[in-house]
């Protein structure tokens, strides 16, 4: 499996996670827990499970889509941004080196004011980056950000090329819970870092040149009244770290004393030019930019990538949706629902409805209670049937007594037929063989009227009429009436 | 070789709800549910699996339609009680393939294979004749069986039904598909395994893996509450304006943005609904009550927010924590003044803000002209308006059953004083989540699960859900 950075992982975590909410949750569940059995450790941390199920997602979607990815881009844009800091880096120290020590002969550089330019500005943004850091005020450092020149690097090149940008800038701009507030600062820091190795890397580089090919004299001045053994503790006190390893580069009193330089006059204290004693000072200033500029910085580089990973380990976790991806990966896939489509048939009125009885005087009924459903004379009148003797059918009656009393009921040539049935028990196949071996036996014009009852005390429901009459309306007999008693 | 797993047939009468029980253990709404009569016409399997390994399996069978006829061919062909298991098989193996006994064949098929029986009736309507000539049948099988009561109708007559039921099963149960917790279910589902002891184990294995489930549901639309409602607080829309007056466009942005912060919320309930498997819910939201109790309505804001005295308490805390950072900084030679204004402004802030939900911005731009931002959102009660409503909504999902099928409802009685009640320790710690997320600021993930696990303890301890268990309780016992 191939290895890519963690941002590189980042990037398409949070691009997949995006993509992912055009999936459905069943399709995701079954992707990621299969990922889970087979690569995950759930032990590991987040952020490693993470990594591995985002390469297994790429080995998948690898083998349609060659396509490079969005972190894989924006890795090769931050590797960019890199190599163009430390170019400019080095370019910058050169630049400056060459600058601060211009030196045509007249009068010799400024030992002080070139360690305050080379040396002293770094250690001064170093240590407000510490104090910031350790204070916690990242707004004050999102603030000094516009000098950084990593944030303005970045600035620039959105300027130029946006959609190579596009994945770090969408990544860095998000905040609150996504976990990318604290990676942006810690990207900036990061890439600035790289920035000031390569500065110094730059000014080590430009002062070895101008060693090497010219002639250098440095000196030191001041209008106050400076005892020299003091300036020269001060010169000793700062090459402490490297007194014992290169002693060369540490200043003797008699050299600070050589030094010394006053404009007017236009010469040294001594009145002596010892241009070989005065250039002996570009060992001292190696070493200050070694200990104090690149030294520092290497550190910074170090410490600053290793708070970086941690940033985009930590946005990793906390990216909206990282949750779910683990928690889908680790839990059992537990599905209940069932194998296969629904084929239910819904009842769909195809045949034509039940045609309605006409109102009028009292139809001489015979009267069939089907399961012990009960009807009451009083009942059957407001309905208008006059019940001439009642029969049982259904229920515990077996086949043979249903078969032998509508035999019976044929035999007395009714006027019509009153069924009467439980409205909460639905129509059964069964009531509809029994009604077409009634219809079979009877004139076909006569009336058979089934009579809906209720439960005490309740009312035949609307749901009830209508489940009944859909029922019937399959035996198309157009003498078949069904009305709630 | 590999032990057989459990299998049950719902099987009984047309229209007493095995459908609603199938729903309701299967999770599982695209059960076809209709007070219409005979919509069931074959067999339907709902395997439990947990990671491709089956542990039990239901099957939703057609209701009997012609069981005195069934019965009647059965007798005519038994000669004595010790051929009833082999008669039943002859019946389903002649008429297998004729249309007048399907419903029948196609019920007694899976039975005969070696499932149990699970036979449903309707509490809520009287006992009939009409069950006899089904039970007998089932007696029939042999195979091991079990009754349960559902309960439909408001009526009940369960006294009415346990003589027949105990004559034809050991086991009666009273099982309300519509209503039953959680926990009914799978007290229901462990119950089973009194038919046979080698099920005893496969349930008791489901059971655990249902459980972990539910909890692992709760926790991510705990989750997806947590994350939307940071979302929602972090939202803006910002749109340019031609003339930096112009009201009309200054509200149409207002509107945009309500409209945005809708959408959100609409979405965190689907995506809540779609981990308890409810996807036929998320095609009728718009037609939620939830709707139509707008966002933004006033009465929405007294249902589901904090109370003014809550607000300003918490207003006062989230003042004070921002005035003791004063404090600090002076090394407490402020006297602690910090805080106290702190707490006045914060509280007088929460006090006054409710008037003004949303607030609005209008920025030059550099190459001309102006754009309006609108929002953040950082009113206090805000937030706890919303929360209370995707709380109370995480609620009703967690305890709705699948063969529930009327819409999902919000009202008063559901939705007030969830947010009231969360102990004012965790209220503070889901305060600095807000007030972080309106700021734009960084939210610890530490900070994120607390809150979540405050919804799942919210919702998991639910008084109304352990009450709805005790009423089900005493009429859930064994007759």
């Amino acid at each position: 499996m191939q290895k890519h950075s963690l941002l590189a992982d980042l990037v398409d975590i949070r691009d997949q996670i995006a993509r992912d909410q055009e999936t459905s949750r069943e399709q995701l569940q079954h992707r990621d827990r299969k990922i889970g059995l087979e690569n995950d450790r759930p032990l590991s941390a987040g952020g490693t499970r993470l990594r591995r199920w985002i390469n297994v997602i790429r080995e998948q979607e690898g083998l349609s889509n060659s396509q490079v990815s969005s972190g894989i881009k924006a890795q090769q844009t931050i590797n960019i941004v890199i190599t163009l800091l430390w170019l400019l880096g080095a370019i910058c120290g050169w630049i400056l080196t060459q600058a601060v020590l211009f030196y045509d002969g007249n009068q010799p550089v400024n030992i002080i004011s070139a360690l305050l330019v080379l040396v002293c500005s770094q250690l001064f943004t170093l240590l407000l980056l510490l104090v910031f850091s350790l204070l916690g005020l990242p707004g004050v450092l999102r603030s000094l950000s516009v000098f950084n020149p990593a944030a303005l690097l970045l600035g620039l090149l959105k300027r130029i090329n946006s959609d190579r940008l596009e994945a770090i800038s969408k990544l860095i701009s998000s905040t609150a819970i996504t976990g990318t507030a604290a990676l942006r600062q810690r990207l900036i820091v990061y890439l600035a870092q790289h920035f000031t190795v390569a500065l110094n890397l730059g000014i080590i580089a430009a002062l070895l040149y101008l060693v090497a090919v010219s002639d250098l004299a440095f000196g030191w001045n001041t209008t106050l009244e400076v005892d020299t053994h003091s300036v020269a503790r001060w010169f000793e006190g700062i090459s402490w770290p490297w007194q014992s390893l290169v002693p060369a580069a540490v200043p003797d009193i008699q050299l600070v004393e050589t030094s010394r330089y006053y404009r007017l006059q236009g010469q040294l204290r001594n009145g002596d030019w010892q241009a070989e004693q005065l250039g002996s000072w570009w060992i001292y200033i190696l070493m200050c930019v070694l200990v104090y500029g690149l030294l520092p910085r290497l550190l910074a580089l170090i410490i600053s990538g290793v708070q970086y990973d941690r940033a985009v380990s930590g946005a990793m976790t906390s990216a909206s949706g990282a949750n779910q991806i683990l928690a889908r990966m680790s839990s059992p896939l537990v599905s209940t629902i069932a194998e296969g489509e629904d084929d239910s048939a819904i009842i769909k009125n195809v045949r034509p409805p039940l045609t309605r009885r006409q109102s009028g005087r009292d139809l001489p009924c015979l009267v069939i209670e089907w399961s012990e459903a009960r009807s009451s004379t009083d009942k059957l009148t407001a309905v208008g049937i006059e019940p001439l003797q009642y029969f049982s059918a259904g229920g515990h009656q077996t086949l043979a007594e249903d078969r032998n009393m509508v035999v019976h009921i044929a035999s007395h040539n009714p006027q019509g037929i009153a069924v009467v049935v439980k409205s909460w028990e639905p129509p059964l196949l069964e009531f509809l063989d029994f009604l077409r071996s009634l219809r079979g036996r009877l004139d076909k014009t006569c009336p058979l009227i089934v009579l809906l009852t209720a439960i005490s005390g309740e009312q035949v429901e609307a749901y009830q009429l209508e489940s009944w009459e859909a029922s019937l309306a399959d035996l198309s007999d157009p003498a078949l009436y069904v009305e709630p008693l | 070789m590999e032990a057989q797993i459990p299998v049950f047939a719902i099987v009984g009468h047309p229209n007493k709800g095995k459908s609603s029980i199938v729903s309701t253990l299967a999770q599982d709404s695209s059960v076809s549910v209709s007070p219409l009569s005979g919509t069931t016409v074959h067999c339907r399997t709902y395997p439990m699996r947990v990671d491709g390994k089956e542990l039990y399996r239901l099957i939703d069978t057609p209701g009997f339609q012609r069981a005195r006829a069934a019965m009647d061919w059965m007798q005519r062909h038994s000669a004595s009680a010790s051929d009833h298991v082999e008669v039943v098989g002859k019946f389903v193996e002649k008429h297998r393939n004729h249309q007048h006994f399907s419903s029948e064949c196609e019920l007694l098929t899976p039975i005969l294979a070696g499932a149990g029986i699970l036979y449903v009736i309707d509490g809520s309507i009287p006992y009939g004749p009409e069950y006899d000539a089904e039970m007998e049948i089932l007696r029939w099988t042999g195979q091991p069986s079990m009754a349960l009561i559902n309960q439909i109708g408001k009526a009940e007559y369960f006294e009415q039904w346990q003589q027949p039921l105990s004559q034809y099963f050991k086991i009666v149960r009273v099982f309300n598909a519509q209503t039953a917790s959680f926990d009914r279910q799978i007290q229901l589902l462990t119950g089973f395994s009194e038919l046979s002891d080698d099920w005893h184990q496969p349930l008791r294995q489901a059971a655990d893996q249902l459980r972990a489930q539910r909890r692992h549901r709760l926790n991510l639309s705990a989750r997806c509450i947590t994350e939307g409602l940071v979302n929602i607080m972090q939202a803006s829309e910002r749109s340019n304006l031609s003339n930096k007056d112009d009201q009309v466009e200054i509200d149409k942005s207002i509107e945009e943005f309500q409209r945005k912060l809708i959408k959100m919320e609409s979405r965190m309930r689907s995506e809540v609904e779609s981990y308890f498997n409810y996807h036929r819910l998320e095609r009728e939201e718009a037609a939620l009550g939830i709707a139509s109790e707008d966002l933004f309505s006033e009465r929405t804001w007294k249902l589901f927010g904090l109370s003014r005295d809550q607000l300003v308490t918490t207003g006062m805390i989230g003042g004070a924590a921002g005035g003791s950072l004063l404090d600090i900084g002076s090394g407490g030679l402020t006297m602690f003044l910090g805080s106290g204004l702190g707490a006045i402004i914060g509280g007088a802030s929460a006090w006054f803000g409710a008037k003004q939900l949303i607030g609005t911005r209008i920025l030059g731009l550099p190459m001309g002209g102006h754009q309006v931002v609108v929002g953040p959102i950082t009113n206090l009660n805000f937030p706890w308006v919303l929360l209370g409503r995707a709380i109370t909504h995480l609620k009703l999902v967690s305890q709705r059953t699948h063969a529930m099928r009327d819409q999902l409802e919000i009202t008063h009685s559901t939705g007030s004083d969830i947010v009231s009640n969360i102990p004012s320790a965790q209220r503070r710690a889901i305060q600095r989540i807000f007030t972080s997320a309106t700021k734009g600021h960084a939210v610890k993930e530490a900070e994120l699960s607390r809150m979540v696990e405050t919804i799942v303890s919210l919702v998991a301890t639910d008084p109304d859900s352990m009450k709805q268990d005790k009423s089900s309780e005493a009429s859930l016992d064994t007759i």
